[in-house]
Protein backbone atom coordinates (compact mmCIF):
# COMPACT_ATOMS: atom_id res chain seq x y z
CA UNK A 1 0.00 0.00 0.00
CA UNK A 2 2.53 2.60 0.99
CA UNK A 3 4.62 1.63 -2.00
CA UNK A 4 1.82 2.20 -3.86
CA UNK A 5 1.01 5.24 -3.07
CA UNK A 6 4.04 6.75 -1.60
CA UNK A 7 6.12 7.92 -4.53
CA UNK A 8 3.71 9.58 -6.53
CA UNK A 9 -0.03 10.62 -6.04
CA UNK A 10 -1.42 11.37 -9.39
CA UNK A 11 -2.48 9.31 -12.80
CA UNK A 12 0.80 8.52 -14.22
CA UNK A 13 -0.14 7.41 -17.67
CA UNK A 14 -2.26 9.86 -20.56
CA UNK A 15 -5.50 8.64 -21.60
CA UNK A 16 -5.28 6.89 -24.66
CA UNK A 17 -7.64 7.24 -27.09
CA UNK A 18 -8.83 3.77 -28.93
CA UNK A 19 -9.28 3.77 -33.06
CA UNK A 20 -11.04 0.44 -32.45
CA UNK A 21 -15.01 0.90 -31.85
CA UNK A 22 -15.22 -0.18 -28.43
CA UNK A 23 -18.67 -0.71 -27.02
CA UNK A 24 -19.58 2.49 -25.46
CA UNK A 25 -19.42 2.30 -21.34
CA UNK A 26 -23.08 3.14 -21.34
CA UNK A 27 -24.89 2.05 -24.20
CA UNK A 28 -28.12 3.59 -25.58
CA UNK A 29 -31.14 1.99 -25.52
CA UNK A 30 -33.58 2.49 -29.09
CA UNK A 31 -37.03 1.19 -29.85
CA UNK A 32 -39.38 2.50 -32.51
CA UNK A 33 -42.97 0.81 -33.67
CA UNK A 34 -45.07 1.70 -36.82
CA UNK A 35 -48.75 0.53 -36.43
CA UNK A 36 -49.36 -0.50 -40.48
CA UNK A 37 -53.29 -1.05 -41.97
CA UNK A 38 -51.52 -4.37 -43.68
CA UNK A 39 -51.79 -7.94 -42.72
CA UNK A 40 -48.53 -9.21 -40.31
CA UNK A 41 -47.73 -11.55 -42.83
CA UNK A 42 -46.84 -9.26 -45.44
CA UNK A 43 -45.35 -7.05 -43.34
CA UNK A 44 -42.97 -9.44 -42.51
CA UNK A 45 -42.50 -10.73 -46.10
CA UNK A 46 -40.89 -7.05 -46.61
CA UNK A 47 -39.17 -7.13 -43.55
CA UNK A 48 -36.96 -10.97 -43.54
CA UNK A 49 -36.08 -9.89 -46.91
CA UNK A 50 -32.64 -9.13 -46.25
CA UNK A 51 -31.17 -8.31 -49.52
CA UNK A 52 -33.88 -5.92 -50.55
CA UNK A 53 -34.32 -3.35 -47.93
CA UNK A 54 -35.04 -0.88 -51.09
CA UNK A 55 -38.32 -2.66 -51.44
CA UNK A 56 -39.44 -1.24 -48.11
CA UNK A 57 -37.14 2.02 -47.13
CA UNK A 58 -37.70 4.69 -49.49
CA UNK A 59 -34.03 5.73 -47.99
CA UNK A 60 -32.22 3.05 -49.70
CA UNK A 61 -30.51 2.55 -53.23
CA UNK A 62 -29.55 -1.09 -53.42
CA UNK A 63 -28.54 -4.02 -51.02
CA UNK A 64 -25.76 -6.39 -51.69
CA UNK A 65 -25.82 -9.59 -50.10
CA UNK A 66 -23.08 -11.88 -49.20
CA UNK A 67 -21.67 -15.06 -47.39
CA UNK A 68 -18.84 -15.48 -45.30
CA UNK A 69 -17.32 -16.53 -42.17
CA UNK A 70 -17.73 -14.66 -38.95
CA UNK A 71 -15.53 -14.40 -36.23
CA UNK A 72 -16.59 -17.25 -34.76
CA UNK A 73 -15.75 -19.03 -37.86
CA UNK A 74 -19.53 -19.44 -38.57
CA UNK A 75 -21.19 -19.13 -41.92
CA UNK A 76 -22.88 -16.09 -42.06
CA UNK A 77 -25.10 -13.54 -44.39
CA UNK A 78 -23.81 -10.10 -44.67
CA UNK A 79 -25.39 -7.24 -46.49
CA UNK A 80 -24.34 -3.83 -47.50
CA UNK A 81 -26.85 -1.11 -47.74
CA UNK A 82 -26.25 1.75 -49.96
CA UNK A 83 -28.34 4.32 -48.92
CA UNK A 84 -29.37 7.57 -51.43
CA UNK A 85 -27.68 9.87 -49.71
CA UNK A 86 -24.37 8.43 -50.52
CA UNK A 87 -23.70 6.83 -47.14
CA UNK A 88 -23.77 3.11 -46.45
CA UNK A 89 -24.52 0.45 -43.87
CA UNK A 90 -22.90 -2.77 -43.32
CA UNK A 91 -24.85 -5.31 -41.37
CA UNK A 92 -24.44 -9.34 -40.23
CA UNK A 93 -27.53 -11.24 -40.06
CA UNK A 94 -27.48 -12.59 -36.79
CA UNK A 95 -31.32 -14.55 -37.25
CA UNK A 96 -34.53 -14.82 -38.77
CA UNK A 97 -37.27 -16.25 -36.78
CA UNK A 98 -39.82 -17.02 -39.51
CA UNK A 99 -42.59 -18.31 -36.83
CA UNK A 100 -42.27 -15.77 -34.47
CA UNK A 101 -41.59 -12.58 -37.29
CA UNK A 102 -38.63 -11.95 -35.72
CA UNK A 103 -35.11 -10.63 -37.54
CA UNK A 104 -31.89 -9.71 -35.60
CA UNK A 105 -28.69 -8.57 -36.79
CA UNK A 106 -25.62 -6.29 -36.85
CA UNK A 107 -24.38 -2.94 -37.84
CA UNK A 108 -21.25 -2.85 -38.03
CA UNK A 109 -19.25 0.35 -37.93
CA UNK A 110 -15.73 -0.59 -39.52
CA UNK A 111 -17.28 -1.02 -43.09
CA UNK A 112 -20.04 1.80 -42.22
CA UNK A 113 -21.15 5.63 -42.54
CA UNK A 114 -22.97 6.27 -39.98
CA UNK A 115 -21.65 6.74 -36.66
CA UNK A 116 -22.97 4.44 -34.52
CA UNK A 117 -21.64 1.68 -33.01
CA UNK A 118 -22.61 -1.95 -31.30
CA UNK A 119 -26.02 -1.38 -33.02
CA UNK A 120 -28.05 -5.16 -32.55
CA UNK A 121 -31.55 -4.25 -33.48
CA UNK A 122 -33.98 -6.92 -33.62
CA UNK A 123 -37.15 -5.89 -35.93
CA UNK A 124 -39.98 -8.10 -34.99
CA UNK A 125 -44.01 -7.90 -36.52
CA UNK A 126 -46.75 -8.68 -34.01
CA UNK A 127 -50.90 -9.01 -35.14
CA UNK A 128 -53.15 -6.15 -33.25
CA UNK A 129 -56.41 -6.61 -34.12
CA UNK A 130 -56.63 -6.77 -37.81
CA UNK A 131 -53.08 -4.57 -37.94
CA UNK A 132 -50.00 -5.09 -37.65
CA UNK A 133 -47.22 -3.60 -35.35
CA UNK A 134 -43.42 -3.69 -36.18
CA UNK A 135 -40.99 -2.60 -33.61
CA UNK A 136 -37.31 -1.94 -34.15
CA UNK A 137 -35.31 -2.08 -30.72
CA UNK A 138 -31.90 -2.83 -29.82
CA UNK A 139 -28.86 -0.82 -27.90
CA UNK A 140 -26.15 1.03 -29.81
CA UNK A 141 -23.44 3.31 -28.48
CA UNK A 142 -21.62 6.33 -29.76
CA UNK A 143 -19.29 5.73 -32.75
CA UNK A 144 -16.23 7.16 -30.40
CA UNK A 145 -15.27 5.34 -27.02
CA UNK A 146 -13.10 7.12 -25.55
CA UNK A 147 -13.38 9.35 -22.63
CA UNK A 148 -13.90 12.58 -24.49
CA UNK A 149 -15.34 12.06 -27.55
CA UNK A 150 -15.16 13.74 -30.67
CA UNK A 151 -18.62 15.80 -31.23
CA UNK A 152 -19.35 13.97 -34.39
CA UNK A 153 -19.09 10.55 -32.92
CA UNK A 154 -20.54 11.38 -29.29
CA UNK A 155 -24.11 9.82 -27.88
CA UNK A 156 -26.16 12.42 -29.45
CA UNK A 157 -24.62 12.22 -33.10
CA UNK A 158 -25.55 8.65 -32.46
CA UNK A 159 -29.07 8.90 -31.51
CA UNK A 160 -29.45 11.11 -34.30
CA UNK A 161 -27.84 8.71 -37.00
CA UNK A 162 -30.48 6.10 -36.05
CA UNK A 163 -33.24 8.20 -36.22
CA UNK A 164 -32.57 9.88 -39.48
CA UNK A 165 -32.49 6.07 -41.30
CA UNK A 166 -35.41 4.72 -38.99
CA UNK A 167 -37.79 7.16 -39.16
CA UNK A 168 -38.78 7.42 -43.09
CA UNK A 169 -37.96 3.85 -43.17
CA UNK A 170 -40.58 2.88 -40.94
CA UNK A 171 -42.85 5.87 -42.48
CA UNK A 172 -42.15 4.17 -45.78
CA UNK A 173 -42.15 0.67 -44.92
CA UNK A 174 -45.98 1.72 -43.78
CA UNK A 175 -46.81 3.13 -47.31
CA UNK A 176 -45.74 0.23 -49.24
CA UNK A 177 -47.40 -2.29 -47.12
CA UNK A 178 -50.28 -0.31 -47.25
CA UNK A 179 -50.24 0.10 -50.88
CA UNK A 180 -52.55 -1.65 -53.53
CA UNK A 181 -49.93 -5.25 -53.86
CA UNK B 1 -27.91 16.34 -0.96
CA UNK B 2 -27.56 14.26 2.03
CA UNK B 3 -30.47 15.98 4.39
CA UNK B 4 -32.80 15.81 1.28
CA UNK B 5 -31.59 11.73 0.63
CA UNK B 6 -32.54 11.24 4.14
CA UNK B 7 -35.92 12.63 4.08
CA UNK B 8 -36.69 10.95 0.61
CA UNK B 9 -35.66 7.43 2.13
CA UNK B 10 -36.82 5.75 4.81
CA UNK B 11 -34.80 4.70 7.89
CA UNK B 12 -35.40 0.93 7.93
CA UNK B 13 -32.42 -1.57 8.13
CA UNK B 14 -32.06 -4.04 6.24
CA UNK B 15 -31.49 -7.68 8.06
CA UNK B 16 -30.97 -10.09 4.92
CA UNK B 17 -28.67 -9.91 1.90
CA UNK B 18 -29.22 -6.79 0.08
CA UNK B 19 -28.12 -6.65 -4.44
CA UNK B 20 -27.55 -2.80 -5.36
CA UNK B 21 -28.71 -2.19 -8.37
CA UNK B 22 -27.13 0.66 -10.84
CA UNK B 23 -29.73 2.24 -12.85
CA UNK B 24 -27.39 3.66 -15.79
CA UNK B 25 -30.50 5.66 -17.14
CA UNK B 26 -31.73 7.51 -13.70
CA UNK B 27 -28.70 8.09 -12.34
CA UNK B 28 -29.46 5.87 -9.36
CA UNK B 29 -28.92 2.64 -7.11
CA UNK B 30 -31.97 0.41 -6.33
CA UNK B 31 -31.36 -1.27 -3.02
CA UNK B 32 -33.10 -4.62 -3.32
CA UNK B 33 -33.88 -6.76 0.13
CA UNK B 34 -33.26 -9.73 -1.54
CA UNK B 35 -35.35 -11.74 1.04
CA UNK B 36 -38.48 -9.89 0.96
CA UNK B 37 -37.78 -9.45 -2.55
CA UNK B 38 -38.21 -5.28 -1.88
CA UNK B 39 -36.76 -2.04 -3.03
CA UNK B 40 -36.61 -0.84 0.58
CA UNK B 41 -34.39 2.28 -0.83
CA UNK B 42 -33.45 4.70 -4.49
CA UNK B 43 -29.88 6.35 -3.85
CA UNK B 44 -28.99 9.35 -6.30
CA UNK B 45 -25.33 8.76 -7.50
CA UNK B 46 -23.47 10.28 -10.32
CA UNK B 47 -23.98 9.97 -13.95
CA UNK B 48 -24.38 6.18 -15.53
CA UNK B 49 -23.95 4.36 -12.60
CA UNK B 50 -22.86 0.71 -13.65
CA UNK B 51 -20.72 -0.75 -11.77
CA UNK B 52 -20.63 -2.39 -8.21
CA UNK B 53 -18.33 -3.23 -5.13
CA UNK B 54 -18.59 -4.19 -2.00
CA UNK B 55 -16.84 -3.07 1.01
CA UNK B 56 -18.12 -5.15 4.00
CA UNK B 57 -15.86 -4.44 6.73
CA UNK B 58 -15.99 -0.77 5.58
CA UNK B 59 -19.68 -0.42 5.75
CA UNK B 60 -19.63 0.83 2.12
CA UNK B 61 -20.36 0.28 -1.02
CA UNK B 62 -18.53 2.22 -4.33
CA UNK B 63 -20.32 2.67 -7.42
CA UNK B 64 -18.59 3.82 -10.95
CA UNK B 65 -20.26 6.28 -12.52
CA UNK B 66 -19.58 6.04 -16.64
CA UNK B 67 -20.60 9.60 -17.52
CA UNK B 68 -19.42 11.36 -14.57
CA UNK B 69 -16.25 10.23 -14.63
CA UNK B 70 -16.21 9.23 -11.04
CA UNK B 71 -16.92 6.99 -8.04
CA UNK B 72 -19.80 7.27 -5.72
CA UNK B 73 -19.41 5.79 -2.12
CA UNK B 74 -22.59 4.72 -0.48
CA UNK B 75 -23.22 3.98 3.06
CA UNK B 76 -24.28 0.20 3.48
CA UNK B 77 -25.92 0.78 6.72
CA UNK B 78 -27.88 4.17 6.39
CA UNK B 79 -28.27 3.71 2.18
CA UNK B 80 -27.03 7.26 2.20
CA UNK B 81 -24.47 8.94 -0.68
CA UNK B 82 -21.26 9.77 1.60
CA UNK B 83 -19.34 11.42 -1.76
CA UNK B 84 -18.59 11.06 -4.81
CA UNK B 85 -14.89 10.86 -5.86
CA UNK B 86 -13.49 12.19 -9.48
CA UNK B 87 -11.34 9.14 -11.47
CA UNK B 88 -11.52 11.23 -15.18
CA UNK B 89 -12.26 8.26 -16.42
CA UNK B 90 -15.44 6.26 -18.19
CA UNK B 91 -15.18 4.44 -15.05
CA UNK B 92 -17.12 0.58 -15.66
CA UNK B 93 -15.39 -1.92 -14.12
CA UNK B 94 -14.55 -1.76 -10.12
CA UNK B 95 -13.01 -3.76 -7.97
CA UNK B 96 -11.47 -3.97 -3.92
CA UNK B 97 -8.64 -5.34 -2.63
CA UNK B 98 -9.86 -7.91 -0.34
CA UNK B 99 -8.63 -5.71 2.80
CA UNK B 100 -10.69 -2.77 1.18
CA UNK B 101 -7.64 -0.48 1.44
CA UNK B 102 -7.26 -0.32 -2.25
CA UNK B 103 -10.31 0.14 -5.16
CA UNK B 104 -9.74 -0.48 -8.74
CA UNK B 105 -11.42 1.39 -11.46
CA UNK B 106 -11.15 0.38 -15.23
CA UNK B 107 -10.77 3.07 -17.56
CA UNK B 108 -13.33 2.28 -20.56
CA UNK B 109 -11.99 4.81 -22.73
CA UNK B 110 -8.47 3.92 -22.58
CA UNK B 111 -5.77 0.98 -21.45
CA UNK B 112 -5.41 1.44 -17.75
CA UNK B 113 -6.76 0.89 -14.75
CA UNK B 114 -6.49 3.23 -11.50
CA UNK B 115 -5.96 2.22 -7.96
CA UNK B 116 -7.55 4.95 -5.64
CA UNK B 117 -6.41 4.70 -1.98
CA UNK B 118 -9.76 4.18 0.02
CA UNK B 119 -8.72 6.23 3.13
CA UNK B 120 -7.30 8.90 1.03
CA UNK B 121 -9.61 8.70 -2.50
CA UNK B 122 -7.53 11.92 -3.74
CA UNK B 123 -4.50 9.45 -3.81
CA UNK B 124 -4.62 7.81 -7.08
CA UNK B 125 -2.35 5.74 -9.58
CA UNK B 126 -2.76 4.48 -12.64
CA UNK B 127 -0.87 1.38 -14.40
CA UNK B 128 -1.25 -0.12 -17.57
CA UNK B 129 -3.85 -2.62 -18.76
CA UNK B 130 -5.37 -4.06 -21.65
CA UNK B 131 -7.97 -2.27 -24.56
CA UNK B 132 -11.10 -1.07 -22.99
CA UNK B 133 -10.24 -2.99 -19.81
CA UNK B 134 -13.70 -4.17 -17.97
CA UNK B 135 -14.30 -6.61 -15.19
CA UNK B 136 -11.89 -6.86 -12.66
CA UNK B 137 -11.08 -9.42 -9.50
CA UNK B 138 -8.65 -10.13 -6.71
CA UNK B 139 -7.32 -13.38 -6.15
CA UNK B 140 -8.43 -14.89 -3.26
CA UNK B 141 -4.74 -14.04 -1.62
CA UNK B 142 -5.11 -10.58 -2.90
CA UNK B 143 -1.62 -10.82 -4.58
CA UNK B 144 -3.28 -10.90 -8.28
CA UNK B 145 -5.19 -8.42 -10.21
CA UNK B 146 -7.04 -10.40 -12.95
CA UNK B 147 -8.47 -7.38 -15.66
CA UNK B 148 -10.93 -8.63 -18.77
CA UNK B 149 -9.84 -6.58 -21.47
CA UNK B 150 -12.48 -6.49 -24.30
CA UNK B 151 -11.36 -4.80 -27.30
CA UNK B 152 -7.33 -6.78 -27.13
CA UNK B 153 -9.47 -9.79 -26.04
CA UNK B 154 -7.38 -10.77 -23.44
CA UNK B 155 -6.69 -10.66 -19.46
CA UNK B 156 -4.36 -8.67 -17.66
CA UNK B 157 -2.95 -10.34 -14.57
CA UNK B 158 -1.21 -7.70 -12.13
CA UNK B 159 0.97 -8.22 -9.49
CA UNK B 160 -0.81 -5.88 -6.71
CA UNK B 161 2.12 -5.26 -4.67
CA UNK B 162 4.34 -3.25 -7.81
CA UNK B 163 1.11 -3.28 -10.17
CA UNK B 164 2.98 -4.13 -13.31
CA UNK B 165 1.94 -6.65 -15.48
CA UNK B 166 3.04 -10.37 -14.42
CA UNK B 167 0.46 -12.47 -17.19
CA UNK B 168 -1.16 -11.63 -20.32
CA UNK B 169 -3.22 -14.38 -21.14
CA UNK B 170 -5.15 -14.96 -24.39
CA UNK B 171 -9.32 -15.84 -24.27
CA UNK B 172 -12.32 -15.70 -26.16
CA UNK B 173 -12.84 -12.29 -28.35
CA UNK B 174 -14.39 -9.43 -26.14
CA UNK B 175 -14.24 -10.44 -22.53
CA UNK B 176 -16.24 -8.65 -20.59
CA UNK B 177 -17.19 -9.77 -17.09
CA UNK B 178 -15.38 -11.97 -14.65
CA UNK B 179 -15.65 -13.91 -11.22
CA UNK B 180 -14.02 -16.21 -9.15
CA UNK B 181 -14.52 -19.72 -8.36
CA UNK B 182 -15.94 -20.34 -4.59
CA UNK B 183 -12.35 -22.52 -4.21
CA UNK B 184 -10.62 -19.48 -5.55
CA UNK B 185 -8.68 -21.64 -7.77
CA UNK B 186 -10.05 -20.58 -11.32
CA UNK B 187 -11.68 -17.16 -13.24
CA UNK B 188 -14.16 -17.44 -14.85
CA UNK B 189 -14.84 -14.72 -17.82
CA UNK B 190 -17.25 -14.41 -20.06
CA UNK B 191 -16.58 -13.66 -23.95
CA UNK B 192 -19.51 -11.37 -25.92
CA UNK B 193 -18.61 -12.45 -29.59
CA UNK B 194 -17.47 -15.43 -28.91
CA UNK B 195 -20.20 -16.82 -27.00
CA UNK B 196 -18.15 -18.82 -24.59
CA UNK B 197 -16.79 -18.69 -20.97
CA UNK B 198 -13.20 -19.04 -20.36
CA UNK B 199 -12.17 -20.92 -17.58
CA UNK B 200 -8.81 -19.58 -16.54
CA UNK B 201 -6.44 -21.22 -13.78
CA UNK B 202 -5.43 -18.74 -11.25
CA UNK B 203 -1.89 -19.82 -10.96
CA UNK B 204 -1.17 -22.17 -14.23
CA UNK B 205 -2.94 -19.37 -16.35
CA UNK B 206 -4.05 -22.26 -18.08
CA UNK B 207 -7.05 -22.12 -19.98
CA UNK B 208 -10.50 -24.23 -21.30
CA UNK B 209 -13.53 -22.94 -22.50
CA UNK B 210 -17.64 -23.80 -22.63
CA UNK B 211 -20.26 -22.30 -24.66
CA UNK B 212 -22.79 -19.91 -23.45
CA UNK B 213 -25.72 -18.23 -25.22
CA UNK B 214 -25.94 -15.05 -27.12
CA UNK B 215 -23.72 -12.54 -26.23
CA UNK B 216 -22.63 -13.40 -22.47
CA UNK B 217 -22.73 -10.23 -19.94
CA UNK B 218 -22.35 -11.58 -16.74
CA UNK B 219 -21.63 -14.89 -15.16
CA UNK B 220 -21.92 -16.08 -11.09
CA UNK B 221 -20.89 -19.38 -9.79
CA UNK B 222 -22.90 -21.55 -7.37
CA UNK B 223 -21.47 -21.88 -3.70
CA UNK B 224 -20.24 -25.64 -4.45
CA UNK B 225 -18.99 -24.46 -7.44
CA UNK B 226 -20.87 -26.66 -9.97
CA UNK B 227 -23.15 -25.22 -11.54
CA UNK B 228 -22.59 -21.58 -13.95
CA UNK B 229 -25.25 -18.76 -14.68
CA UNK B 230 -24.55 -17.02 -17.41
CA UNK B 231 -26.93 -13.46 -18.54
CA UNK B 232 -26.88 -13.85 -22.89
CA UNK B 233 -27.24 -10.45 -23.42
CA UNK B 234 -29.17 -10.88 -26.83
CA UNK B 235 -31.09 -14.16 -25.62
CA UNK B 236 -33.28 -12.46 -23.31
CA UNK B 237 -32.36 -15.56 -21.18
CA UNK B 238 -29.83 -17.44 -18.43
CA UNK B 239 -27.70 -20.35 -19.38
CA UNK B 240 -27.23 -23.03 -16.64
CA UNK B 241 -24.36 -24.62 -17.48
CA UNK B 242 -22.69 -27.97 -15.50
CA UNK B 243 -19.00 -27.06 -15.27
CA UNK B 244 -17.71 -30.43 -15.01
CA UNK B 245 -18.93 -31.27 -18.37
CA UNK B 246 -19.94 -27.49 -20.40
CA UNK B 247 -23.31 -28.50 -21.08
CA UNK B 248 -26.30 -26.37 -20.51
CA UNK B 249 -28.84 -27.70 -18.53
CA UNK B 250 -31.34 -25.38 -18.76
CA UNK B 251 -31.90 -21.94 -20.08
CA UNK B 252 -34.32 -19.79 -18.44
CA UNK B 253 -36.34 -16.84 -19.94
CA UNK B 254 -35.55 -13.80 -18.07
CA UNK B 255 -35.83 -9.77 -19.11
CA UNK B 256 -34.55 -7.79 -22.32
CA UNK B 257 -30.61 -7.48 -21.99
CA UNK B 258 -29.53 -9.24 -18.89
CA UNK B 259 -26.08 -7.99 -17.83
CA UNK B 260 -25.59 -8.49 -13.83
CA UNK B 261 -26.03 -11.48 -12.55
CA UNK B 262 -24.88 -12.72 -9.12
CA UNK B 263 -25.59 -15.86 -6.60
CA UNK B 264 -27.04 -15.11 -3.28
CA UNK B 265 -25.54 -18.00 -0.94
CA UNK B 266 -27.97 -17.09 1.95
CA UNK B 267 -31.30 -17.67 -0.22
CA UNK B 268 -30.14 -19.58 -2.84
CA UNK B 269 -31.36 -17.47 -5.88
CA UNK B 270 -30.11 -15.42 -8.54
CA UNK B 271 -30.21 -12.19 -8.70
CA UNK B 272 -30.36 -10.53 -12.65
CA UNK B 273 -30.49 -6.88 -13.74
CA UNK B 274 -32.43 -6.69 -17.48
CA UNK B 275 -31.10 -3.65 -18.59
CA UNK B 276 -33.41 -4.02 -21.59
CA UNK B 277 -36.73 -4.31 -19.69
CA UNK B 278 -35.76 -2.03 -16.31
CA UNK B 279 -36.37 -5.16 -14.18
CA UNK B 280 -34.13 -7.67 -11.85
CA UNK B 281 -35.12 -11.30 -12.03
CA UNK B 282 -34.91 -13.18 -9.20
CA UNK B 283 -34.40 -17.00 -9.98
CA UNK B 284 -34.97 -19.54 -7.47
CA UNK B 285 -31.78 -21.79 -7.72
CA UNK B 286 -33.04 -25.16 -6.41
CA UNK B 287 -36.07 -25.11 -9.58
CA UNK B 288 -33.95 -23.04 -12.12
CA UNK B 289 -37.52 -20.62 -12.68
CA UNK B 290 -37.85 -17.09 -12.49
CA UNK B 291 -39.86 -16.61 -9.44
CA UNK B 292 -40.19 -12.58 -9.32
CA UNK B 293 -39.51 -10.20 -11.78
CA UNK B 294 -38.90 -6.69 -9.34
CA UNK B 295 -39.07 -3.54 -11.56
CA UNK B 296 -36.07 -0.96 -11.43
CA UNK B 297 -35.66 2.20 -12.73
CA UNK B 298 -33.92 2.87 -16.22
CA UNK B 299 -31.39 0.40 -17.87
CA UNK B 300 -30.22 -1.34 -14.63
CA UNK B 301 -26.74 -3.57 -14.85
CA UNK B 302 -25.30 -3.98 -11.36
CA UNK B 303 -22.02 -4.92 -13.11
CA UNK B 304 -19.55 -7.04 -10.83
CA UNK B 305 -20.22 -8.17 -7.32
CA UNK B 306 -22.71 -6.49 -6.04
CA UNK B 307 -24.63 -8.44 -3.45
CA UNK B 308 -23.81 -7.15 0.21
CA UNK B 309 -23.79 -10.43 2.87
CA UNK B 310 -25.50 -9.81 6.61
CA UNK B 311 -22.86 -11.78 8.17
Amino acid sequence: MKKIFGIIAVSLLPLIPLTAAAHGAAALRFEKTVTIKAPPAKVWALLKDFGNVQAWHSGVESTKVEQKKDENGDDTTYRTVKLKNGGTMYEKLRSIDDAGMRLKYEYILDKSTLQLSNFYPTVSVTAKGSETVVTVKGSYTRADSSNIPKPEQNDDAATKAINEYFDPGLESLKKVAESGK
Amino acid sequence: MGILLSLLCSLDVVAGNIAYITNQGSDSVSVLDIENKKVTHTILVGKAPVGVAIASKQKRVYISNANSQTVSVINSRTQQLLQEIPVNIQAVGIALSRDEKILYVADWGGAQVIAVDTAHPEKQKAFKAGKTPSGMLLSADNKKLFIANRDSNDVTVVDTRTLQTIAQVKVGIHPFALTLSPDGKMVFVVNVVSNSLTLLNVDSYQTSSIKTGQHPYGVAISPDGHWAYVSNNHAETVSVIEIANGKTVKTIDVGEFPEGIEYDKSTQQVVVANWGSDTVSIIDAKTNTVTNTIPSPKLCRSFGQFILEAK
